[in-house]
């Protein structure tokens, strides 16, 4: 009889605590890695943008709209405030949005000055700045192969590209591919099954792909190469 | 000599009567009332008290109402008025004269005392410490601001310096009135935050709603190695109750960060105002009472 009560005491607190994680709002960091494994740094209209720093905010959209919060960010060396805004991850678009009140504005802590904006709404967030000049870059895998999905890693400019192919081309929207830039990819042969890669840089051979059914003993190779 | 000697005595005398009568034509409306040379009768009006004196002495007298004089109420329940502004009322010999005193509300539970109210009760002078602070206001004329109001109820009601909430003043007149009370109050301690409190439907009337809406202030830390910062509102237990700010790449060294938080939904109770860093460690803390 005892047990039970106490059984049902810990269910009920457990209960409440549960409740309560799930509803009060929370703040956590989003990180360049975070950005290059789940999500992309362009905008909705698919060109690429510079990631800076986000977070991610979780919680009831209703108690957040009444306790909006402050997000405030150090300045950053040679980045000027005017040049960057604070956006809003759509997952569907699968890109990162304006928002009513996005415009960063300066405030002061003391002597300190940071720039801030207000959130009233869960999501992901980030800090991006406009990349000048845009420009593509076509991206062949071998011939006979066609991409499916791929997705281009820039970690020292902040930009993650992402997209969809039904050909060997992958246009990369920006003006040049980077060295350090790591690309993943989903890729196919006719009538083969899909074949995932990541980790790859620009021009790297990689062999041993997988086993071509037809010639037990062979390989396949696959180079990377870049045209404008 | 004889001649001499009794011009000496005459202009004694005449210099003692002009002491003696000047002491008897300026007096505070407490001594007045005590030595019977006036009457009185105080009704409620829209920013105070109309208070109509008559002298009742064969001579001219000055009456002053000084700032910190309480006229109670006959019914206890409702508020007390303060004086919040000195007013000398002039009165010839058995005139009659009617002046408009400004006043506070003197008990922030009591209710409102409504407009053409006269049933109170012989004034009393308020707490000497009340007294002194607002008379070292008065030439600021900030009777009207919220900051004032907030001061005497923390004499009359004991209120802390966290419901001491600019409202309506601004922040010149705000810092004024926190020099001057805090220079009469060194020992009342600041506790680092404010507290706002949902204002009364009618504004024009001195009345405590008694209801938290907003808390704001600062939050001390200390920071040794860059970090990301959230500042959040915490429960009694511990447990984050809503996210106030996010500091992105807070760099080491000495903080006060600001926060300010809506809490008219939250019981009265105690909570506390804290910052951790992406670690989920504390950096520092602040506990409220709502």
């Amino acid at each position: 009889m005892n047990i039970r009560i106490v059984l049902m005491v810990v269910y009920l607190l457990s209960a409440v605590h549960v409740i309560a994680q799930s509803v009060s709002p929370s703040v956590k960091d989003l990180d360049f890695a975070m950005v290059a494994e789940q999500f992309n740094t362009c905008n909705d209209k698919r060109e690429p943008m510079t990631f800076l720093s986000g977070c991610s905010i979780a919680g009831d959209d209703e108690l957040l709209r009444k306790n909006p919060i402050e997000i405030m960010f150090n300045p950053i060396a040679k980045v000027d405030r005017e040049d960057c805004l604070l956006m809003r991850w759509d997952p569907v678009l699968r890109a990162w949005k304006k928002f009513p009140g996005n415009r960063l504005n300066n405030t002061f802590e003391g002597r300190n000055a940071y720039w801030s904006a207000v959130v009233d709404a869960s999501g992901h967030y980030a800090l991006m700045k406009e990349i000048a000049n845009h420009g593509s870059t076509q991206l062949l895998i071998p011939g006979g192969y066609a991409a499916e999905e791929w997705k281009y890693v820039q970690p020292n400019l902040g930009i993650v590209c992402e997209g969809f192919s039904t050909t060997r081309t992958i246009a990369v929207p920006v003006m040049n591919l980077s060295p350090l830039a790591q690309i993943s990819l989903k890729f196919r042969k006719n009538g083969e099954p899909v074949s995932v890669l990541s980790g790859l840089y620009v021009g790297q051979v990689v062999k041993d792909v997988w086993k071509d059914p037809d010639a037990i003993n062979g390989s396949y190779e696959l180079s990377l190469t870049t045209s404008k | 000599m004889r001649y001499v000697k009794s011009v000496f005595l005459s202009v004694t005398f005449c210099l003692l009567a002009s002491v003696v009568f000047a002491y008897a034509a300026h007096v505070d409306i407490g001594e007045a009332l005590k030595r019977k040379i006036i009457r009185y009768q105080a009704v409620k009006s829209s920013s105070g008290l109309d208070i109509t004196v008559t002298n009742l002495l064969h001579d001219s007298v000055y009456v002053e109402i000084g700032s910190g004089w309480i006229f109670p109420t006959a019914d206890e329940s409702m508020q007390p008025q303060v004086v919040s502004r000195s007013h000398m009322i002039c009165l010839a010999e058995g005139e009659e004269r009617r002046a408009r005193l400004l006043t506070l509300c003197g008990n922030a539970p009591g209710r409102t005392v409504p407009q053409g109210y006269a049933e109170f009760l012989k004034p009393v002078l308020g707490k000497s410490d009340m007294v002194a602070t607002l008379r070292e206001l008065e030439p600021y004329k900030m009777d009207r601001k919220c900051i004032i109001q907030n001061i005497v109820w923390h004499y009359t009601n004991g209120h802390t310096m966290a419901n001491f909430h600019p409202g309506n003043t601004g922040i010149d007149e705000y810092l004024t009135a926190m020099h001057v009370f805090q220079a009469n109050e060194p020992d009342v301690v600041d506790p680092g935050y404010r507290i706002r409190y949902r204002e009364s439907l009618h504004p024009e009337e001195s009345v405590f709603t008694g209801a938290s809406e907003e808390i704001e202030g600062h939050v001390s830390i200390k920071v040794n190695a860059a970090t990301n910062c959230t500042v959040a509102l915490l429960d009694q237990n511990g447990m984050l109750l809503k996210p106030l700010k996010y500091v992105n790449d807070q760099q080491p060294g000495e903080y006060s960060l600001s926060f300010k938080s809506y809490v008219l939904d939250l019981p009265k109770g105690n909570y506390s105002v804290a910052v951790f860093d992406k670690e989920g460690k504390t950096l520092g803390a602040l506990p409220v009472e709502i």
